[in-house]
């Protein structure tokens, strides 16, 4: 699996990003299992320092998947988890690991085969991109201490 | 320390992994999986069971914990949010602090959805080897505890409104009811006839003025422990769970209470039939909506000769025309949702002018029929044996031709366009959300469904409790009113145990402050949508600070935070970063090994 199959930290909520996960499970709908799904309360509690992290830490992609916009739980997490999306995106650009590796999701709890899908195309397209510059966290030469 | 690579010292981790009756087992190596993380320093003993959240893997938890060879246990079995809750109080049950149970979701997000089996372990051997290093950075914690204050606030005085009040006060807590009009009762007062007895909304009996005076009004208006504020309009709330304070605005002034739990009971609006411009509502006289022939029939039966064209105000109408769905089941210039009491009580109308004017010919323009109520069948039925003429199909267009109003409809059943003279054209408006709704829903943070009516927190479950507040009635969805009833019903119970209670616990799951690397900005206050977040002065500087009942633990504040000095209990950042970094650690090579 570690081979060419992409990492990818998926942040979930748990309201509607898990339950759509655990949903997809439910009815057994395939994804990749380089989707390692990380359960927070909110979208809107990822920092962007989290998603930093897990680049450094040799993800080759990381996707925040909330409920949908006007809908979140929490009031407006979604949005806040949005807004650092797109600022950080550029970020992404100029550091070279490219704007791809970030993307949002805001799907419905219900919204399984959703789920699935955006897991697989996502997957697909960091297939494309290559893999993470950086390298995974315990290789020799890898980032992992730093930062902080 | 804070990437989880040396931290086995401070803490052994119980394993149990759950081959739920073998369908985890089909698609993963459990044994594999088990022989991995054995060797890992930090794991006190992994096992095997085949059912943990049955009684007797139940039992098999308790026990092994009671051996006292870990201090916190983590679980690879299934959802964490179902069968996890019974296996963390089981072991809750054995002493172990519920802030120390960890579980990896292994069958939905890992056996289920992966067909090739080594990479499915493999898979699982990364999520458990990284639930083992946040297991191993998890604090014991302790609930919060929140006093629940003995009084309750019912937002709406109508007929939910009133039930809800009225079952609080049975139970010896004092209600208030805050209603925005003068006078209680709501829409359902305003009716003439209802389904399925066939008479006015309240007391059952023929409609009479009376009614005003009618037992359930005068129990609530004579009931020591429900106070009712009319003409009053919620302005402020503060506070969270248990202990709210409301600023009412009342025509002597404002006022203040202090609740410790809610029922919104708000209802619904009807729908502005001006809207649809092709009926012609506003335009012509002659165009009703079921809410104005309420009003002329009950007047009728008081007066007398009030059943007549608005128009003129004397001739009988010959010919009535219903038209379903006025704003409802619209996409375009309507609601989308079916208001379901429509077709009802439009057809009990058709009836009593059959009643009044046995001559008149009624007709009613549906789309499809529906009455999700027992007897609406029969109900209907007798409407057709009575002479009410049902036609399938949408209505064009109202409009007046040489001093005469006519309705231009379709007619699916036989196929054609028909273009008819009417007297009377009754628009069957549906139900939306009531004014103002959507602000009170703000002030709770509660959410809005699809149709902008507001969401209970579980839609086959009416009133889980949700921070002390309950919804009722319309103001969840359209409703008859024996289902408000109902509703009203569960709320006043659920708030009353609350209440009786006295005291609920509540997750220490929260954002706390450092407040030594607090700088006061403010950020957080803003970020905050529960206003849990708030910036005081403490010793000389500016600090924020936390309110433990408002606090949701969303996290939205701590992410704000450029400092870093806030953080979520039992979310914190190490936790994060030391579960990350599992997860993306390199195939085969075992927690601590690297660093």
């Amino acid at each position: 699996m570690a081979g060419n199959e992409p990492s990818i930290i998926a942040f979930t909520c748990a309201w509607c990003g898990y339950p759509s996960a655990v949903l997809a499970g439910v009815n057994r709908i395939e994804y990749p299992p380089g989707v390692n799904i990380v359960r927070v309360m909110c979208t809107g509690m990822i920092e962007p320092a989290y998603i930093m992290r897990a680049l450094e830490y040799g993800a080759d992609g990381v996707v925040v998947v909330g409920c949908l916009m006007e809908n979140c739980h929490y009031m407006v997490g979604n949005k806040r988890a949005q807004e650092r999306a797109e600022m950080l995106r550029p970020l992404l650009d100029m550091m070279g690991l490219g704007a791809g590796r970030l993307r949002t999701e805001w799907i419905n709890a219900s919204e399984r085969v959703r789920f699935a899908a955006a897991m697989k195309d996502f997957s697909a397209a960091l297939k494309e991109m290559g893999p993470n510059p950086l390298g995974r966290c315990d290789d020799d030469a890898g980032g992992g201490e730093a930062g902080q | 320390m804070e990437n989880g690579g040396s931290s086995a010292g401070k803490g052994r981790v119980g394993v149990h992994l759950c081959t739920c009756r073998g369908e985890v087992a089909r698609h993963l190596d459990l044994d594999r999986l088990a022989a991995e993380l054995t060797v890992d320093p930090a794991v006190a003993y992994v096992k095997i069971d085949s059912e943990l959240c049955a009684p007797s893997g139940q039992e098999e938890l308790q026990k092994t914990h009671r051996e006292g060879r870990a201090d916190r246990v983590l679980v690879g079995a299934c959802t964490p949010n179902i069968q996890g809750l019974i296996m963390r109080s089981a072991l809750e049950g054995a002493g172990l602090n519920k802030y120390l149970y960890e579980q990896v979701n292994l069958r939905e997000l890992c056996a289920w959805v992966h067909a090739d089996r080594e990479a499915a372990t493999d898979k699982a051997v990364r999520l458990m080897r990284a639930a083992i290093a946040r297991a191993l950075m998890l604090e014991a914690l302790e609930d919060i505890e929140l006093k629940v204050v003995p009084e309750a606030l019912v937002i709406g005085g109508g007929v939910a409104g009133m039930q809800a009040a009225l079952e609080i006060a049975s139970r010896g807590f004092t209600a208030h009811i805050a209603e925005r009009t003068g006078a209680l009762g709501g829409r359902a007062y305003k009716l003439s006839v209802t389904f399925p007895t066939h008479n006015c909304g309240i007391c059952c009996m023929q409609y009479c003025r009376e009614c005003v005076l009618t037992p359930k009004v005068e129990d609530v208006m004579q009931n020591p422990r429900i106070k009712v504020h009319l003409n009053s309009e919620i302005e402020a709330m503060e506070g969270g769970f248990g202990d709210r304070r409301v600023v009412l605005k009342t025509p002597s002034g404002r006022e203040e209470l202090r609740v410790g739990t809610i029922v919104v009971a708000c209802g619904s609006d009807v729908f502005d039939a001006a809207r649809i411009q092709e009926y012609g509502f506003g335009l012509h006289k002659d165009v009703v909506t079921t809410m104005d022939l309420e009003r002329m029939l009950e007047q009728e039966r008081e007066i007398g000769g009030r059943f007549v064209k608005p128009s003129d105000g004397k001739s009988t109408p010959r010919t009535v025309n219903f038209i379903q769905c006025v704003g409802s089941r619209d996409r375009v210039k309507g609601n989308l949702h079916c208001s379901l009491v429509c077709c009802t009580y439009a057809i009990g109308q058709a009836r009593e002018i059959k009643k009044l004017s046995p001559t008149t010919e009624v007709y009613v323009h549906y789309i499809d029929l529906r009455g999700p109520y027992r007897g609406f069948e029969e109900f209907c039925e007798q409407a057709k044996s009575e002479g009410v003429l049902f036609v399938r199909g949408r209505v064009a267009e109202v409009r007046e031709k040489k001093g005469r109003l006519h309705i231009l409809f379709e007619d699916t059943d036989l196929g054609r366009t028909v273009d008819m003279p009417t007297d009377l054209v009754v628009l069957a408006v549906g139900q939306e959300p009531a004014r103002g709704s959507d602000g009170i829903a703000r002030m709770l943070h509660l959410q809005l469904d699809q149709d902008r009516f507001i969401k209970d927190l579980n839609p086959n479950f009416p009133s889980e409790y949700r921070r002390g507040v309950f919804v009722a009635g319309c103001a969840e969805g359209p409703k008859g009113i024996r289902y408000s009833i109902e509703d009203a019903k569960t709320a006043a119970a659920a708030a009353s145990d609350l209440m009786a209670a006295g005291k609920i616990k509540k997750t220490r799951a929260i954002a706390v402050v450092d407040e030594a690397r607090c700088r006061g900005c403010g950020k957080c206050e803003e970020a905050c949508e529960y206003q849990a977040a708030r910036v005081v002065e403490k010793n000389g500087r500016r600090v924020s600070v936390r309110d433990e009942a408002r606090c949701e633990g969303c996290g939205v504040c701590a992410a704000q935070c450029c400092n870093r000095a806030i953080s979520i209990k039992h979310n914190t950042r190490p936790q994060m970063e030391a579960l990350m970094r599992q997860l993306l650690g390199r195939k085969g090579k075992a927690r601590g090994e690297g660093a």
